[in-house]
């Protein structure tokens, strides 16, 4: 894979300012690494009830998309991040940058099909587990993804209308000081221009896109998560993931809606370690 | 000590040096000699001792006629009459530098040379 | 909803209410909930509070509105939109709180917010409108900054092939000025060579005329822009000169207003000037002296009078049958140069009036 040969090149400076760009932490140790991969509309705080339980036994990396959270906006560049192809690279970036090796990804919705590509042009990635992803989110013939163009631009402007609405329910996450409104009122402001524009192209790259011809070629171990309900992601969706991906058993929780990371942390846990005692040592 | 009657011409111009040797010679003076660089001009003023040199500004070779004026000036103690073809603010400001005895521009005319030359001659005798 | 002693209050108030399980499945609904859906109370009652949301809105509920209902209970007023059963979909604004004492049951409200959409379109057509305002001032600023620079960049060009021009031209003058010199010296030497007085004579007059150019060039070189010049200095210099060649007893004097002049006309006046007092200090003075006055007026009415006069014997008679001297084709054909005419009259002595027209220089 060339691309992670030029990665290894590269000097220590431009790794620290990948790591820099995307807010990237880590908690706990122990192999193998466990890389927690937000969706669109959250950032890594999304994570906050399942992150220390991950780090009891492992090395737990969490970082912010480009465009989300405390991400550095000087990074983006609007045709990067036209497609999930360069969230993908972002992802590959940070693996090379952090010298990880046999990783574990936790990916949640969008973040799913980011490791998707990721692992297709890395080998640090060992093993997925994706929770409420989707190949496509547009039906297609007999394909259902659970929306038609005109609900995905409805929605698309739904959300520029709301954009302020949008930076709000982010802001107090980025933030990190619920207490003190004022300050997120600020930030709300400050924030909402840029991160409309930005969350309205991430929307746009995860909402238009179809990767459903690329999960033959993703043979790695893979954990397909979903709940009984999600608006997001019909259940329709979640099997065509698993009939089509090679190497992937499907898991439906006791849950509704489309983050049960936040709404059933439990049921997610066991079933994240279940998979990586069956897959790892 | 100088030759009070003896006068060196340094011009790249035959004509304009013939033409000054008649008016200088006119005066009964006597030309000792005629230079068109600069370093000619130094080297014939060293020999001759003339009392006074008529100099061009522009001559052949690196060096002008200020350069060839401020040596004599200082090596031979001769006094100098420029006789230039030149306006321009720099080369008179150099000019100037040298405390020349005159400044003629070209075309002169034989009144003009004969009454700076006479001027001189009379300040020479009252100085003696 | 059948909360307490006010029941009329809680279904008449502008607002829908409604309590809801965790799930956000609605266990109660005010009568304003009711219209605004369009929908009887039985069908509103067991049902999720997504399935009454627009395809889109669900979609916005499931992103936004979900987990922080997950993690708080609670929402503000989130912007979505109800699936009427009109088919026209209703904007409202979402706000969800727990109960204080019992988690598990949530309350909600939906405000109305028909304006809300017209508002933030309004707000978006507002912030489009800014930013194309800053990005064409972006624009115009770009322009004006590569104008700037192109304007410095022609100027720094003119800078420069004005001084390579001022440098051609002073060379041109010098050499010009050189070359006179070189040929008064010639002149000089050929005179020398004659016997004859009124050949030396003759020589004597091209020579004034040679010098009168060599002036010309002389106050250019002088100049700033190397074109014009003032002519009071040019004649007072002229004059100097053709006194310096004239008897004792003969004075020469020069009355001369200032007044730029380029080369077009100052060599055809100074060669006039020339002409004339050259030609006074022979004629008009055959025995004792005199005075000769040169007087330069104007402009008046776009005209330049130039006087040359003198105290002398005046014409001699013999003058208008003799066969024109060379002088005075000379005088006449510069004075048809300059545009003018000139006329003779007697005074004291001699005197000659042109009528030029004023040089146009800029």
């Amino acid at each position: 894979m060339p691309k992670s040969v030029f990665s290894r090149k590269r000097s220590s400076t431009s790794d620290d300012a990948i790591l820099k760009a995307h807010a990237v932490g880590e908690v706990g140790s122990g192999e193998p690494a466990l890389v927690l991969l937000h969706g669109f509309g959250a950032d890594q705080a999304i994570w906050r009830r399942l992150t220390h339980r991950f780090a009891e036994t492992r090395r737990v990396i969490l970082y912010d998309q480009m465009g989300c959270g405390a991400s550095d906006l000087a990074h983006y560049d609007p045709e990067r991040y036209r497609t999930l192809e360069g969230y993908a690279d972002d992802l590959v970036e940070i693996l090379d940058a952090l010298r990880l090796r046999d990783a574990t990804v936790v990916a949640h919705s969008v973040g799913g099909m980011i490791a998707l590509l990721a692992s297709l042009r890395t080998d640090r990635i060992a093993r997925l587990a994706m929770i409420g992803a989707s190949p496509r989110y547009l039906n297609d013939g007999a394909y259902e993804g659970g929306f038609e163009l005109q609900d995905v631009e409805d929605f698309l402007g739904m959300m520029e209308l709301d954009f302020q609405g949008w930076a709000k329910t982010l802001a107090p996450q980025v933030m990190d000081q619920p207490d003190r409104p004022e300050l997120v009122e600020e930030l709300v402001y400050s924030f909402s221009r840029a991160n409309a524009d930005l969350s309205r192209r991430f929307a746009k790259a995860t909402f238009m896109s179809d990767h459903r011809a690329r999960l033959g070629e993703c043979a790695l171990p893979t954990l397909l998560l979903q709940t009984r309900v999600d608006a997001v992601v019909p259940l329709t969706a979640a099997r065509f993931l698993a009939d089509h991906m090679p190497n992937a058993r499907l898991e439906i929780l006791d849950a509704r809606g489309h983050y049960p990371q936040l709404s059933a942390p439990d049921a997610v846990f066991a079933a994240v370690e279940t998979f990586l005692a069956e897959t790892t040592g | 000590m100088l030759h009070p009657d003896r006068v060196l011409i340094v011009d790249d111009e035959f004509i304009i040096t013939e033409t000054l040797r008649i008016y200088v010679e006119d005066l009964g003076l006597e030309v000792c000699g005629t230079a068109a660089t600069a370093d000619a001009a130094v080297d014939m003023a060293l020999a001759q001792k003339p009392f006074l040199v008529l100099m061009d500004v522009r001559l052949q070779g690196e060096r002008d006629g200020v350069d060839a004026a401020l040596a004599i000036h200082e090596q031979v103690g001769a006094k100098v009459i420029f006789i230039t073809g030149s306006r321009e603010p720099a080369t008179l400001t150099r000019i100037q530098s040298d405390h020349p005895a005159g400044i003629l521009f070209k075309p002169i005319s034989e009144g003009q040379l004969v009454s700076t030359i006479q001027r001189l001659r009379a300040e020479a005798s009252e100085g003696a | 909803m059948n909360g307490g002693g006010a029941p009329a209050l809680v279904d008449a108030v502008p607002v829908a209410l409604f309590e809801a399980d965790p799930d956000m499945v609605i266990g109660a609904a005010n009568a304003r909930m009711a219209e605004m859906l369009g929908l009887p109370m039985e069908e509103i009652v067991g049902r999720s509070f997504r399935s009454f949301l627009t395809r889109s809105s669900q979609f916005v509920y499931a992103l936004k509105a979900e987990p922080s209902l997950v993690t708080r209970r609670a929402t503000e007023e989130t912007f979505l939109e109800l699936d009427h059963r009109d088919g026209r979909p209703r904007a409202v604004l979402l706000t969800v709180r727990p109960d204080a004492d019992r988690q598990e049951r949530l309350y909600g409200a939906l405000f109305a917010a028909p304006e809300r959409r017209a508002y933030e379109l309004e707000l978006i057509a507002a912030r489009r409108l800014a930013v194309e305002n800053l990005e064409a001032l972006e624009r115009a600023q770009g322009a004006l900054q590569d104008a700037n620079a192109e304007l410095a960049r022609l100027v720094d060009e003119r800078t420069a092939a004005l001084a390579q021009r001022d440098l051609l031209l002073r060379e041109v003058y010098h050499r010009v000025k050189n070359n006179l010199q070189v040929v008064d010296g010639l002149l000089m030497m050929h005179a020398r060579k004659i016997r004859d007085p009124a050949g030396t004579a003759a020589f004597d007059d091209v020579r004034k005329r040679v010098f009168a150019l060599g002036l010309v060039h002389h106050q250019l070189m002088g100049s700033a822009d190397l074109k014009t010049f003032d002519i009071g200095a040019f004649l007072s210099e002229l004059t100097m000169h053709l006194q310096a060649g004239a008897p004792d007893n003969v004075t020469l004097k020069i009355d001369c207003s200032p007044l730029k002049v380029d080369l077009d006309f100052a060599v055809p006046l100074g060669l006039l000037i020339t002409e004339l007092v050259t030609n006074a200090m022979k004629h008009a003075f055959p025995s004792g002296g005199g005075e000769i006055a040169v007087a330069l007026e104007g402009p008046v009415e776009g005209e330049m009078a130039l006087r040359v006069s003198d105290t002398g014997v005046g014409l001699p008679a013999a003058a208008e049958d003799a066969k024109p001297s060379l002088g005075l084709a000379i005088v006449k054909g510069l004075v048809r140069q300059l545009g003018g005419r000139i006329e003779t009259g007697e005074g004291d002595g001699v005197r000659w009036e042109a009528r030029l027209p004023a040089p146009s220089v800029a």
